[in-house]
């Protein structure tokens, strides 16, 4: 599991850019992180890895400390920036020098989700485009088998039928030892795949719930029946919709979209 | 010391560039620096044979040998050596499972085969240059000698006849570069631009700061100080103190650093 205790984070001492985030992320979960631009997804993921060092709080896998760095949580925790800049080197090359730093890297299966790209791998790095570089960069950052895997926007310069390829890999190897953290705006390109949602807003998480749980509390309505009761509107061009609790118990599917207008732009907090 | 190899392996695959980069920056400035530095020898080795005199050969016995190719011994590896700030920022690089000290002693380790490579190039070229001259001049200066009747007189032992042998004599400044290199790492983890100007800018103003300090302590006294100790290390234990200081602060800026 790992536990997120009491996070806080600010580049300029007066403005704090996370503040007081805690969570227990545990293994065998999708996690979806969305927030509004500017929010701290970024500086969330960049902390959890090490990249960035807490200002308060702290993030623990297995007995480590983010804030450490030791080459034993680095080898768990796996970070996929939002831009994929790797070195001048062949595919095949980078995935077999980079990996061996990776107690559970398995090049075989890198080669798999190249070919599953469709990328040659016989192809050197520098002569791939940026959607091409991304796809390279994913393979790898799924065939270093770390516990923890984050991603931010994964989806970001990858075309049409690469989102659809990205989602059949997630599927395939998450299993319930892995975590993936996937920080998006992108919703549409994952959601079918998330089994939690964590959702930013000024720095704090104002929703950290498993979307089952989620989906068996409230319920997207039109009816107007429900107008009264609904703890968020929405007008759209279709009319209002209403998030109201779900009193049948019945599992609902949710909108995430939907879920995350209603946690971020709701002036009053929405009690679970 | 797998891990600091592999690490190594990286960084060199891919900066593949180097092994033609080190030899040909090498050889560019340093043809610069025997046009420039060098004229007497430059000429020489452009001269046609049929116009050479014998006072042109006996001149040629006492020509210099390269010795500022010294400079291009410690100070060109520092041009390679700017490949690592920019690892510092590369996020790939930055998550390795690979501890600070691991790093570090890469770094040092990188620098040493850069400085070798870039030494065994200046080498070469200094022994190419002295081989051109031995094969051509050699026994034309000696018979010029007996022609003008300097019997006792021989080419100089630090003239351009002995140029690669004096450059094997350099190996030990070598030293200098691993003074020099903690005070780039230094300013190249603590500034993100234009770190090798400011390593140098730093060590220009610890010098004058030093020997500033150094004149105001002992101005009139230094000659009276008798203390063995003090005398035994004052040469060099405060250059090897700073660069302890320079190794140990930037190995707490690279665990500390934030990207």
């Amino acid at each position: 599991m790992l536990s997120i205790k009491s996070l806080s984070y600010y580049y300029k001492a007066n403005k704090n850019i996370l503040w007081n985030i805690n969570s227990e992320l545990k293994p065998g979960n999708i996690y979806g992180l969305l927030g509004l631009n500017g929010e701290g997804k970024t500086t969330f993921l960049k902390l959890i890895v090490g990249m960035l060092l807490p200002k308060d709080g702290t993030v623990e896998f297995k007995g480590h400390y983010s804030s450490e760095r030791t080459a034993e949580y680095l080898n768990d925790v796996y970070f996929l920036p939002d831009y994929s800049k790797l070195p001048d080197l062949g595919i095949e090359e980078f995935g077999k020098l980079y990996g061996a730093f990776y107690s559970k890297y398995d090049h075989q299966q890198f080669l798999d989700c190249i070919k599953e790209f469709n990328i040659p791998t016989e192809n050197k790095l520098k002569a791939l485009s940026l959607g091409q570089h991304r796809k390279v960069h994913l393979s790898f950052a799924l065939a270093c088998n770390c516990s923890v895997l984050l991603m931010d926007e994964p989806t970001n310069g990858l075309d049409i039928p690469s989102k659809a390829i990205f989602r059949k890999l997630l599927s395939k190897y998450i299993n319930d030892d892995r975590i993936f953290l996937i920080a998006t705006h992108q919703i549409r390109d994952i959601d079918v795949l998330l089994d939690h949602l964590l959702i930013m807003k000024h720095g704090s998480l104002v929703l950290d719930e498993n979307i089952y749980q989620l989906s068996s509390q409230f319920k997207i309505s039109k009816s107007p029946v429900d107008a009264e009761h609904a703890v968020y509107v929405q007008d759209d061009l279709a009319g209002p919709f209403y998030l109201v609790k779900n009193t049948s118990e019945e599992e609902t599917r949710l909108d995430i979209e939907f879920l995350f207008n209603a946690f971020t732009n709701n002036p009053k907090p929405i009690e679970l | 010391m797998r891990t600091i190899s592999l690490y190594l392996k990286c960084i060199f695959a891919s900066h593949k560039y180097l092994l033609f980069s080190i030899p040909l920056i090498a050889v560019i400035v340093f043809m610069a620096g025997l046009y420039f530095a060098s004229k007497p020898v430059f000429s020489s080795m452009m001269t046609e044979s049929s116009s050479i005199t014998n006072d042109i050969l006996i001149n040629m016995a006492s020509l210099d040998s390269l010795r500022w190719s010294v400079i291009l011994v410690i100070g060109l590896p520092f041009f390679h050596f700017m490949l690592l700030p920019k690892l510092f920022y590369k996020s790939y690089d930055f998550i390795l499972p690979i501890s600070s000290t691991q790093k570090l002693t890469a770094y040092v380790l990188l620098a040493l085969i850069i400085s070798l490579y870039n030494y065994l190039i200046v080498l070469a070229l200094n022994y190419a240059v002295e081989v051109f001259f031995r094969y051509k001049y050699w026994d034309a200066v000696i018979q010029a000698f007996d022609r003008k009747g300097f019997l006792y007189t021989t080419i100089e032992e630090d003239s351009i006849f002995f140029n690669g042998s004096l450059t094997l004599k350099m190996l030990p400044h070598l030293i200098m570069i691993f003074i020099l290199f903690p005070i780039f790492l230094f300013s190249a983890i603590f500034f993100r631009k234009y770190s090798l100007l400011i390593s140098a800018g730093i060590l220009v103003i610890g010098i004058f700061t030093g020997s500033y300090i150094g004149r105001l302590l002992w101005e009139g006294y230094s000659k009276m100080i008798s203390n063995p100790v003090y005398l035994g290390i004052h040469n060099w234990a405060p250059i090897l103190i700073s660069t302890l200081l320079c190794y140990i602060g930037f190995y707490y800026f690279l665990k500390e650093k934030e990207v």
